[in-house]
């Protein structure tokens, strides 16, 4: 039997169930079998710690069967595996008992995205001192390769706070109730953070990405403030941003460049061993 | 940043970054780091990684080379692989003599491969690929296994011999996973360490294993057991000492414990040096 035969029949041994007679030692393949799938579970579990919560054991071990069937990893490093998880359980509410629990894996992921997306320079308050006052209307800002912007239809950030806080590995969580709103998640140092945004806010972040330059964004803030006091709203915030470490230093190198087929802000976590 | 491995080390694990943070001083003669952990674009992984590797010597050790599959050799992966090479500049860099799936899928496991010609002319040309690439020999370690294929040639033993003189790379010798093998496989574990060739060997792993008799699986959650400190024994008797660690991969207890077993390693290593100075003497 070719290389690649054999090895296609042990996979299959493996992730399909069967004894095949070029594998000698049906209980060998019976330990490959229960440690792949035991360990694809671990490291979804490891990438979403609430939403394990939020599902016990069993539902969520019901939940890792099925998308470890329709998403095999493809990737070189475990810590990639869930990667998917937002997108099939949108596709799938059947398995999940509230609608609010996809958003929950959805905001669980791009934070463990924040977890290790590539470090930038963060804008220094200096450097905008240093402006001319000229040079403001068309300054450009660059939002830190960690910021994520989600528009959630369910209050599900309070949810994961306190189930991330809860101490009781059986507390339940308060049912998230309806509510159309943005957050931010991004990585504040080596913290991975979030926080709820006003629209106004959530709306000039989403300028910045776009590229819009300082004099657009306090049209932006015009809308809502009125033209007067637009551009100290926006300075306002600039400041907030700033301080939170929201607004990365253009100017400045990039950390690393890994290109891990991932969009420039994406990264994730759970470690491997090895034997 | 020195590079120089030598004497005795551990895996290093997220749960002991502060110990290793805090104090430039902890026991460990050099460090071994998962390389997968570290191919992330940045954030804490990174960090602690530069701090620690500023105070301990290092060696990259990865899991997904799958060197052995029929699949080609992951280009974007070997890329990023080189790039923290370049920046963590490690002793050496290792990966295991095994598959980890096939048509692209990844299990995640260490898979035996099948002990056959066919097998170790597929593997020259491929660990030739890695070794141009980071420019020194690579480190495979043999992997422990709970199946054999009815397509096997030669012993495991006869197999990995055969491809470091062939391949030109170096071992990794598991000492553990020599003892898990020769129990599934019913072998005398002394007959593989005595055709390790002696100068390919770079480092040794000693790690915990679970026994249920018939089967004995390598879970790297307990103590070294004895009868893996008595092999690590024989292998020292056999060709020296070489920079071995322990790998504690789950139920990882505090870095003192660890430190406490390392000193325990240290013991043997030496007794088993002393005696081959002696019997070499005599």
């Amino acid at each position: 039997m070719r290389l690649i035969d054999l090895q296609r029949t042990m996979q299959r041994a493996i992730t399909e169930g069967a004894d095949p007679p070029a594998l000698l030692g049906a209980d060998g393949i019976a330990v490959y079998r229960h440690a792949w799938r035991a360990r694809m579970i671990e490291a979804l579990r490891a990438n979403y710690p609430v939403l394990h919560r939020v599902l016990g054991d069993e539902a969520f071990a019901e939940l890792g069967d099925a998308y470890l069937a329709s998403h095999p990893s493809h990737r070189r490093s475990i810590r990639w595996f869930g990667d998917r998880l937002p997108a099939f359980v949108r596709q799938n509410p059947d398995l999940l008992p509230h609608p609010a629990v996809a958003e929950m894996a959805r905001f669980e992921w791009a934070l463990s995205l924040a977890f290790d997306g590539p470090d930038a320079e963060v804008l220094d308050v200096a450097a905008l001192a240093a402006l001319e006052p000229g040079q403001w209307a068309a300054l450009r800002f660059t939002l830190h390769p960690t910021c994520q912007l989600l528009r959630l239809e369910w209050s599900v950030a309070p949810v994961w706070r306190e189930l991330a806080d809860a101490v009781d590995p059986n507390h339940q969580a308060s049912r998230p109730e309806p509510l159309d709103h943005a957050v931010l998640i991004w990585r504040k140092g080596l913290q991975p953070s979030w926080r709820s945004l006003a629209p106004l806010e959530a709306g000039l972040l989403e300028g910045i990405r776009n590229g819009l330059p300082f004099e657009a964004l306090c049209a932006l803030a015009g809308d809502v403030v009125g033209e007067p006091d637009a551009p100290a709203a926006v300075l306002g915030f600039v400041q907030q941003w700033l301080g939170d470490g929201i607004l990365a230093d253009s100017t400045a190198a990039d950390g690393q460049s890994h290109d891990d087929s991932q969009p420039a802000w994406r990264g994730s976590r759970p470690s491997t061993h090895a034997k | 940043m020195t590079t120089e491995i030598s004497g005795f080390g551990l895996g290093l694990r997220t749960d002991h970054y502060a110990d290793f943070t805090a104090t430039a001083g902890q026991p460990v003669d050099w460090l071994e780091v998962i390389s997968e952990n570290f191919l992330v674009p940045g954030g804490k992984p990174l960090h602690f990684l530069e701090r620690i590797r500023a105070d301990y010597p290092m060696v990259m050790h990865g899991v997904s080379l799958s060197i052995g599959s029929a699949d080609a050799l992951d280009a974007d992966y070997l890329r990023q692989l080189k790039s923290l090479v370049d920046r963590i500049e490690p002793g050496w860099i290792s990966d295991h003599l095994c598959w980890t799936g096939v048509d692209h899928a990844n299990l995640h496991d260490l898979l035996p491969l099948p002990y056959t010609e066919a097998a170790l002319r597929h593997l020259e040309p491929r660990i030739a690929q890695v070794q141009d690439l980071i420019k020194r020999p690579l480190v495979l370690e043999n992997v422990s296994s709970y199946v054999a294929y009815a397509a096997d040639e030669m012993s495991e033993w006869a197999f990995v011999a055969e491809l470091i003189r062939r391949a030109g790379c170096r071992l990794l010798l598991d000492v553990n996973n020599v003892y898990v093998s020769a129990r599934n496989h019913g072998f005398d574990p002394r007959c593989f360490i005595d055709a390790m060739p002696a100068e390919a060997v770079v480092q040794i792993h000693l790690a915990g294993h679970e026994d249920h008799g018939d089967l004995v699986i390598d879970t790297h959650d307990h103590p070294i057991r004895d009868e893996v400190f008595d092999l690590y024994a024989y292998t020292i008797g056999r060709i020296g000492m070489r920079p071995t660690m322990i790998e504690r991969d789950d139920r990882i207890p505090p870095l003192s414990e660890l430190l406490a077993e390392l000193a325990q390693v240290r013991a043997v290593a030496a007794t088993a040096a002393d005696a081959k100075r002696a019997a070499a003497c005599a």
